[in-house]
């Protein structure tokens, strides 16, 4: 008999990024890369622990945008094209550094790797890693659940709820379009929480979602359990909360395993560092320098010299790492149980490019620690809600209090001098789309084809992604570009439905373009 | 320490070091307006006290296909945004009949200034904060934890006189400490224990996407 649980959550997220108007678009890249670096290694493990018969729970989100994008043929055939240019690459890298030892080693172990993802992308998984997550998710060690429909903080979107209803059920109609199923549970996009928000996942058959630690603690009444064991939202629906001292021993710069200085160095990367004529054709056509993936450094330590590289050191820092956090668990939850006369669960959800691309080995930590725990750990049970759930089904009925886990804690990333321009705007734009659902309620042809892409416009237009990057100065001009792109087609569909006029060739350029759920119905705006 | 003779590089060109991002890094961009229209159609003021807000009026500012984002919808609101346990965020637009009735007014009488009266509803109090109109965005110090508030834009005189042009939404602000509320079949002895395992009082500070690395999107 176990003596408590661990729920491990991978937040799998990209903003909708496909531009079919370029050859090649800066920003698909972040798909590219995190399918080279997270999303396949993540199924790679996935994989291998089923073959070798190793029982693992772990949940993971697949957001509507990020599915899209991962069955949708056009990001395939350029991925395969971005992954052989690599292998291109690194085969030139082989032959570079064949007078040292240390680096040509590097260069053979990245080359591998980038064979082996070509191999799992394209052949065993036939270019749709829809199908990896859905074969695992059937097997019932990945309980995959859903997300907002583009990612939309659902807290500054109170003032039109048509448009928080309309990112859940949307989201939910998509998963099951992906995988064949309606989605168990849902993780709230930034985690962001408002009372009463769990009414609107009730009506769309959710049992749970996720909030941050401080949703559950300021919970009414106060959770006898704390962050320990879900709350039951008045709604019926679960609210589980994230634990602190699991996610600061992976997510902390000081305390956090990925600083460790055996681990890979990520911002030394060869589209940097090489000779520019040499790395030319591997990075943007315009010559912008950008990460390649192929990176030879270790951390080493705080300051800016660095060592090779050395896999080997780095999986067995990789074995104490989960070890120790393995440990650390255990001896919460014996404290815990005792403490509490029940079972606790221990939640820990991260971001999943959290493991691969920004920490090299957070794939093969979470390997080793499922190993662990699996084989060895007669004091944590891996679980997931829907199992929790089944196990304990009376829970302290509360209501969770407005949270997100952003910094601070609440909505200031997504609302402050940067970004604060974008609500009037999307609340606009929310108010007219549930108006003119109102009006056109039995609309069909062109009308109808307007009404569905207006509603693509605004959903795109929702995505926190940009708000964040606003906030954090990454990539602003593509953030800002991206917001008024959306909200400006949504008026020009507007205006034209307004006057009773369809321009088809606008429309059809649209949907083509932002063809994010192709089987959208505008009803649910009504 | 450093030894600097002994430094070997991984490139065989100039290292640039630092921390980058990995995508193209640009500035930040602004595209908020700070100008009202210079144009406002010239429908007569509207009298009396409170202000009735008038209804929704469509203008003629977006006849055309619009090629930027308005800087007004043509409607008299004011929403009112939750920001954290203690700040909200609020924003407000007019109808050129709204605006034209404003100005005339502030014109006409010079002790009124515009404000924001922000409503503590559980507290039952008020409080006014002067702005600026043209701004059309105000962040607001509500003040306290899961209190319900209402803000109302107008002009007044900081006395009795006060027209309102717009009343928001009703918000509640988070909870930033634990509930008073017990639930008897749901008690523990020691609260401030499990508080104290469950990581209480350390909202935020492990937020994803600002302890470890600056997240990619």
């Amino acid at each position: 008999m176990k003596k408590g649980y661990l729920l491990f959550v991978l937040h799998a997220h990209l903003p909708f990024v496909r531009h079919p108007e370029h050859e090649d678009f800066l920003e698909e890249r972040w798909f590219f890369e995190a399918i080279t670096e997270t999303y396949v290694p993540l199924i790679d493990l996935f994989d291998r622990l089923a073959w070798e018969g190793v029982p693992f729970r772990i949940t993971m989100s697949v957001t509507p945008p990020l599915a899209s994008m991962f069955a949708d043929p056009l990001l395939q055939e350029r991925y395969v094209r971005h992954l052989d240019k690599l292998i291109e690459l690194s085969e030139k890298e082989i032959e570079r550094t064949r007078s040292d030892s240390r680096f040509q080693a590097l260069a053979y172990h990245y080359h591998d790797h980038f064979l082996k993802v070509r191999d799992i992308f394209v052949n065993r998984y036939g270019r749709n890693l829809l199908h990896a997550f859905r074969k695992h998710l059937e097997a019932g060690s990945l309980e995959i659940v859903t997300c907002g429909a583009t990612h939309g903080f659902l807290p500054l979107m109170r003032t039109v709820p048509a448009s928080i209803r309309a990112q859940v059920k949307i989201a939910c109609d998509h998963y099951e379009s992906s995988f064949g199923r309606r989605p168990k549970g849902i993780w709230l996009p930034e985690c962001g929480y408002y009372p009463g928000d769990d009414e609107i996942l009730k009506e769309n058959g959710l049992q749970y979602f996720f909030v941050d630690n401080h949703g559950i603690l300021h919970g009414t009444p106060r959770p006898k359990y704390g962050v320990f064991a879900p709350l039951s939202c008045p709604s019926g629906v679960a609210a589980f909360g994230r634990d602190v001292e699991s996610s600061k021993q992976v997510w902390s710069a000081e305390e956090g395993y990925p600083g460790d200085f055996w681990y890979r160095e990520f911002y030394r990367d060869i589209g940097f560092d090489l000779d520019f004529d040499y790395i030319r054709p591997y990075i943007h056509p315009d010559g912008i320098r950008l990460m390649t993936g192929m990176k030879y450094c270790r951390i080493t330590g705080r300051s800016d010299w660095k060592e090779p590289y050395e896999p080997e050191r780095a999986r067995a820092r990789v074995e104490e790492h989960a070890g120790n956090f393995m440990y650390n668990r255990e001896q919460q939850v014996e404290f815990l149980l005792q403490r509490m006369g029940r079972k606790p669960v221990i939640v820990a959800p991260y971001d999943a490019e959290l493991f691969g691309h920004w920490w090299y080995e957070g794939p093969m930590f979470l390997e080793q620690l499922i190993r662990k725990v699996s084989q060895h750990s007669e004091v944590l049970e891996l679980t997931t809600g829907p199992e929790y759930l089944a196990q304990n089904p009376m829970n302290q009925p509360a209501t969770p209090s407005y949270s997100s886990w952003g910094w601070k804690g609440y909505s200031e990333v997504w609302l402050e001098g940067s970004n604060d321009w974008i609500y009037r705007h999307l609340h606009q734009s929310s108010e007219r789309m549930h108006e003119m659902a109102k009006r056109f309620s039995s609309a069909n042809g062109t009308t109808q084809r307007t009404l569905n892409q207006m509603a693509r416009e605004l959903l795109l237009a929702e995505s926190s992604d940009w708000a964040f990057m606003m906030k954090t100065r990454t990539t602003v001009e593509y953030a800002v570009q991206r917001t008024r792109e959306h909200l400006l087609n949504f008026l020009k569909l507007y205006h034209n439905l307004q006057r009773g006029r369809v321009d088809e060739t606008l429309l059809g350029e649209l949907e083509s373009k932002n063809c994010i759920f192709p089987q959208i119905d505008f009803h649910v705006y009504a | 320490m450093r030894r600097k003779t002994e430094k070997k590089e991984v490139s065989r060109s100039k290292v640039s070091t630092g921390k980058r991002s990995p995508a193209k890094a640009s500035r930040v961009t602004r595209t908020r307006s700070s100008r009202l229209p210079s144009r406002v159609p010239s429908e007569s003021p509207r009298a009396g006290s409170p202000l009735q807000v008038p209804p929704q009026v469509i203008t003629r500012m977006e006849e055309i296909l619009p090629s930027d984002l308005p800087f007004s919808y043509g409607e008299t609101k004011l929403v009112l945004l939750v920001r954290d346990p203690y700040w909200g965020y609020s924003y407000w637009d007019f109808s050129g009949e709204t605006w034209n009735w404003v100005q005339g007014k502030l014109r006409e009488d010079s002790s009124l200034k515009p404000i924001l009266r922000v409503h503590d509803l559980d507290a039952k109090r008020s409080y006014d904060l002067l702005v600026s109109l043209e701004a059309k965005n105000w962040y607001v110090h509500l003040g306290t934890p899961d209190h319900r508030y209402v803000a109302e834009l107008g002009i007044g005189d900081g006395n009795s006189k006060f027209y309102l042009i717009a009343r928001s939404n009703e918000v509640r602000t988070p909870r930033d400490t634990p509930s008073d509320v017990i639930d008897p079949n749901w008690s523990d002895r020691d609260f401030d224990e499990i508080y104290r395992l469950s990581g209480g009082g350390q909202a935020g500070l492990s937020s994803p996407g600002s302890i470890f690395f600056p997240r990619k999107t």
